[in-house]
């Protein structure tokens, strides 16, 4: 027992400074993603309610592509597809832009059902004063789900994160890419994967306790 | 454009194995996730005596940590600990129980929301006629759980497809390792990455229809 | 009054149909300005069906409804006459304002912004000018110091006075009510009929759906009962509410009258 005790120290010793490194990429990583959808996402649930039935089929097969596929096969297509396209980013980019635009789907899904939950008399109320269809989205349906927006994004944010551990596998250097360094050096996998779980675990309960905060703040918003 | 196709026509059966593999981790995953889930409900209902408040700690910590990191992650540490077991067990297997541990505490969250909606006097009712708290259970609240619940346990279903992909890292010669065998063999990606997701897709795709379907009966009914 | 004058607002034989169902069957009115009509009836007789056909957020699938030299046309599934309509209703909703059971205050927008919105965005109004004349609107119906709360925080009634004075913002020729204070704990009822009394005192022109009998008999010029689809009746209160024709709206009478 004393000798396994030994063999953890000395193990986490060398593990966790690789993987303080990794969790600066994950969450830059995360943080970028997270961004990109969250524009990309807006754009699309804009579509997916728009009149035009062109835009609505385009949201609704963008969203129903990215759910419908494994994030890791996704990850392979963008590895191998993105320099056939002629887009030459490195690994880093390349799992930002593809983590990015799979989280888009969900977003988009989010705030579409948001502004669809909006109360009917809500838009009627715009209609009656006159107001078009695309300016009634524009200045009072989209704005409602701002309120959403938020809580949602950082509801994602825990999702994102565990989401770029597959990342690893087109070498990102991201966290679970560093348990594999680590465990070149200490032959420990059980510990080191422990490590990078607590790790993980720690990161996403401060984030749902943040966005447990600012979903109360927010709350002012909705009817 | 068609030597492409060729190739992938040409490896079809490979493919067709590989799907096969995809769905019977699946399936069994979600089996065993749905035993667990049940198991953990069970363990969550008990009253405020230590124990079973003890008890309830512990099962709040595991949902916790199994919704709080990547399922790699966590299909690398059970097969770790598997093999620190000393259990020589195949890839396959720590796979499936990787994949059903994971299942088992989402699908947990999914039957506490599926539990709140029974009225609680549905409970009292079937007390007064003198139900044991196992047929209760039994007959009254699990049937009606996995009624309202159906659609999400579906949706669980496809997250667990979705997610199958990842045990290729342990070897398991499912569909995407499939595909990553054939990259490797003959030095193409595309073609076979695009007939893989083209395959993953069809099989959601109708997995959704069949969500969407389950939650139109529930509201005719 | 005796109406020798054009309409303000004039329905010609409209009708609406959901599938089979035909909730408004044949409806002709002719609205004169400063005119206040109560439109009452059983609930489900179409009475909210018909308002909301009147500023198109219903589409009527029979007849005509004119205001100035704008009209809308029933629709029978032609895409045409749907394109068309909803660039007439545009216009028209910019002289014809409503009022929603539910308010509708856009919770997201102070009182202040929910009054602007319209007069800035669509009648391009200069911001100042929306403003004072926001305020003095405010003013007039009590809700001046809430001016900058959210609707969030304000009373049933205060939500409602300030959504009438949203409409009113937008300097219309005719508004509708669709059951302004059927959504309203009782204690709020009088001060939101109380705002629809003066603004019927001042000439507006009004077609008021309601439940609120006492409001209708001392208030509108013109009464038109519903049932089934059709307007039944159609007069002075005194005439409808004490010498109505149809046995219909005698039996609906006595009922309310012995609750």
């Amino acid at each position: 027992m004393g000798g396994f005790i030994q063999e953890f120290i000395h193990v986490t010793e060398i593990t966790v400074p690789l993987l303080l490194q990794g969790i600066l990429v994950t969450l830059e990583i995360s943080v970028l993603a997270i961004l990109l959808a969250s524009v990309v996402g807006s754009l699309i649930a804009y579509l997916a309610i728009a009149e035009n039935k062109v835009c609505r089929a385009v949201a609704r097969i963008y969203i129903k592509l990215f759910r419908c596929t494994p994030f890791m096969v996704e990850v392979y297509l963008a590895y191998y597809g993105l320099p056939m396209l002629g887009i030459n980013v490195s690994a880093f980019w390349t799992g930002v832009l593809i983590l990015g635009f799979y989280t888009a789907a969900y977003v988009a899904v989010t705030l579409e059902s948001g502004i669809k939950a909006l109360p009917k008399g809500q838009a009627e109320a715009a209609y009656a004063i006159g107001m078009s269809k695309n300016m009634t989205l524009l200045r009072i349906l989209f704005p409602q789900t701002i309120g959403m927006i938020v809580p949602a994004l950082t509801g994602q944010f825990v999702q994102t994160v565990k989401d770029s551990s597959i990342l690893s596998i087109i070498t990102v250097a991201e966290m679970t890419m560093m348990t594999k360094e680590a465990i070149g050096i200490t032959f420990s996998p059980l510990i080191v994967y422990i490590c990078a779980g607590l790790f993980y675990w720690a990161i996403n309960l401060v984030i749902e306790l943040v966005s447990k905060k600012i979903e109360k703040k927010y709350r002012r918003f909705s009817v | 454009m068609s030597e492409s196709i060729e190739l992938v026509v040409q490896y079809m059966p490979l493919f067709i194995k590989g799907l096969g593999y995809t769905i019977l981790v699946s399936v069994e995953a979600i089996l065993i996730a749905m035993c667990i889930s049940v198991i953990l409900t069970v363990l969550r209902m008990g009253g405020d005596s230590l124990p079973s408040r003890s008890i309830k700690k512990v099962v709040a910590v595991y949902i916790s940590f199994v919704r709080g990191t990547p399922i790699l992650v966590q299909i690398y540490i059970i097969f770790q600990v598997l093999a620190v077991l000393g259990l020589n067990l195949s890839g396959f297997t720590s796979g499936v129980i990787a994949l059903s541990l994971n299942s088992g505490g989402f699908m947990a969250e999914i039957m506490r929301g599926g539990l709140a909606a029974i009225p609680r006097g549905q409970i009292e009712a079937a007390e007064a006629i003198g139900m044991s708290k196992r047929k209760i259970w039994t007959r009254i609240i699990l049937p009606q759980v996995f009624k309202i619940a159906a659609p999400q346990l579906t949706s669980e279903f496809i997250n667990v497809i979705k997610v199958s992909p990842m045990l290729s890292v342990l070897a398991v010669v499912e569909l995407t390792r499939t595909a990553e065998r054939l990259v490797k063999v003959t030095g193409q990606a595309i073609p076979f990455y695009i007939t893989i997701a083209i395959i993953y897709f069809i099989v959601c795709a109708l997995l959704e229809e069949l969500v969407k379907l389950q939650e139109r009966r529930k509201l005719t009914r | 009054m005796e109406n020798t004058a054009k309409p303000v607002m004039s329905v010609k034989n409209m009708s609406k149909k959901y599938g089979e169902l035909e909730v408004l069957k044949k409806i002709d009115i002719d609205i004169y300005e400063g005119e206040v009509i109560s439109i009452i009836g059983p609930s489900g007789s179409g009475k909210s069906t018909f308002l909301r056909c009147l500023n198109y957020l219903e589409h009527p699938t029979g007849g005509v409804i004119r205001i100035h030299e704008h009209s809308i046309l029933g629709e029978t599934g032609g895409v045409s006459i749907r394109k068309k309509n909803e660039k007439e209703a545009r216009e028209i909703r910019k002289n014809v304002g409503m009022v929603f059971q539910q308010f509708n205050l856009w919770p997201h927008k102070t009182v202040l912004e929910n009054v602007i919105e319209g007069p800035v965005q669509i009648k391009k109004v200069k911001k100042e000018d929306a403003v004072k004349n926001a305020e003095r609107l405010l003013e007039k119906v009590g809700m001046k110091e809430k001016m900058n709360a959210y609707p969030t925080q304000l009373s049933g009634g205060q939500q409602q006075r300030v959504a009438i004075v949203r409409t009113l913002a937008m300097e219309p020729e005719v508004i509708l009510f669709d059951e302004p204070t059927s959504a309203l704990d009782p204690e709020y009822v009088g001060e939101v009929l109380a705002v629809m009394k003066e603004l019927a005192k001042e000439g507006m022109t009004m077609v008021v759906v309601t439940h609120e009998m006492g409001f209708a008999a001392e208030v509108a010029d013109r009464v038109c009962f519903m049932d089934g689809g059709y307007v039944i009746e159609d007069g002075t209160p005194e005439e409808v509410f004490k010498n109505p024709k149809t046995d219909r709206a005698k039996q609906f009478f006595s009922k309310i009258l012995n609750v």
